[in-house]
């Protein structure tokens, strides 16, 4: 008789066991637990000088690199999407009348590509030009001078 | 009206480069009048300048080229000077991409040069008002034909028709008409105030 006891309580006493092991994280009231779910990428897409780019053609690729999605672009420049994982780097390519920019996302918070100020571009290239023509005439100038001396009885 | 980097398939921006470097060896080898690397600079300026101005048009945004501007006062050089101003471009500010430069010229330079060759036939004519008329005509038509050579660098790389034509030729028809009329009027003025600038004047000739 008390074999059976011992017996029965053992096995009791193993289906409670497998049942606690089986299930710790839900059965363990001292435990915190955390779950995050991945929202969605938002695209914005312009031109230089800040145009919405419309109907820009948007190829999503993967962290491995296959394409996960296509889609293009709204009135407002804009496209979202939602990532499966957010191990490794997304990388989205933007495609526009001959136009492309691609941006890897793979932290956290904002990012993209950045122009340097219109007025600094004009300034700087309009100055690079004039100053190989101002180059030119300089050398127009020694080359004359040099004639002239050459020219010059001594 | 500059292709980015990774638009184009390899074989198309080789050519390009191929194209571009070509004519502009020739031009340079036949002409390299130092005296005219002044008003070469002054020009490619303006060319580079305007391209980096952009104007919303529709669903997308487009710039001013000058390329027949460049075509009526430089001639030929207008093609080196384009190389140079698309080189400017891309390593100092990321303006269209560095694999595309050669064919970036050839779509602007091309069209150049034939701006260069409809003023120039313009200017033997006895038409009244023919410095301002083939002068817009040659700005109007640099334009139209960069558009053509623009769109058919895009066809090869898949794109669709239906596509190409409302976001690249329906966008420039603007630039088209505007260029026309900015250079056929800065062209009937420069011949009376400074005729040595643009190509295909005399000085024999009296001015209109």
């Amino acid at each position: 008789m008390n074999k059976v006891v011992i017996l029965i309580a053992v096995l009791f006493l193993s289906a409670l066991l497998f049942i606690g092991l089986s299930s710790t994280a839900n059965a363990n009231p001292h435990n915190i637990l955390m779950n995050y779910q991945v929202g969605r990428i938002d695209i914005d897409v312009y031109f230089s000088g800040g145009t919405p780019a419309q109907n820009a053609h948007i190829t999503v690729y993967k962290p491995n690199g296959a394409i996960y999605l296509e889609g293009e672009t709204n009135d407002e420049g804009e496209f979202s999407f939602e990532p499966t994982v957010m191990q490794g780097e997304w990388k989205v390519v933007a495609e526009h009348s001959g136009h492309r920019a691609e941006i890897l996302i793979g932290g956290a918070g904002e990012g993209g590509t950045s122009e340097m100020p219109l007025y600094i571009t004009v300034i700087a290239g309009f100055g690079y030009l004039i100053g190989l023509g101002g180059a030119a005439i300089g050398y127009m100038g020694w080359r004359a001078q040099r004639k002239s001396e050459s020219g010059t009885p001594s | 009206m500059h292709i980015s980097d990774g638009v184009l398939s390899p074989q198309v921006w080789v050519s390009g480069y191929v194209i571009a470097g070509a004519l502009a060896t020739y031009v340079l080898a036949k002409k390299t009048d130092v005296s005219e690397i002044p008003k070469l600079s002054v020009i490619t300026a303006a060319v580079f300048v305007a391209s980096l101005i952009h104007i919303p048009i529709g669903p997308t945004s487009v710039h001013f080229i000058l390329s027949g501007l460049a075509g009526i006062t430089l001639g030929l050089s207008a093609f080196p000077a384009i190389f140079v101003a698309l080189i400017l471009q891309a390593f100092l500010f990321q303006h269209g991409g560095i694999t595309t430069i050669g064919i970036n010229t050839v779509i602007m330079g091309l069209p150049a040069l034939a701006a260069y060759g409809v003023f120039l036939a313009g200017t033997r004519t006895n038409i009244k008002g023919k410095y301002a008329i083939f002068g817009g005509l040659a700005g109007g038509i640099a334009i139209a034909l960069g558009i053509a050579l623009l769109s058919l660098c895009l066809l090869t790389t898949g794109e669709y028709l239906e596509y190409v034509v409302p976001y690249v030729v329906v966008a420039h028809l603007p630039v088209v008409a505007i260029e026309a009329i900015v250079i056929g009027a800065f062209a009937g003025f420069m011949v009376r105030v400074r005729p040595q600038l643009l190509k295909g004047y005399k000085l024999r000739e009296v001015v209109e």
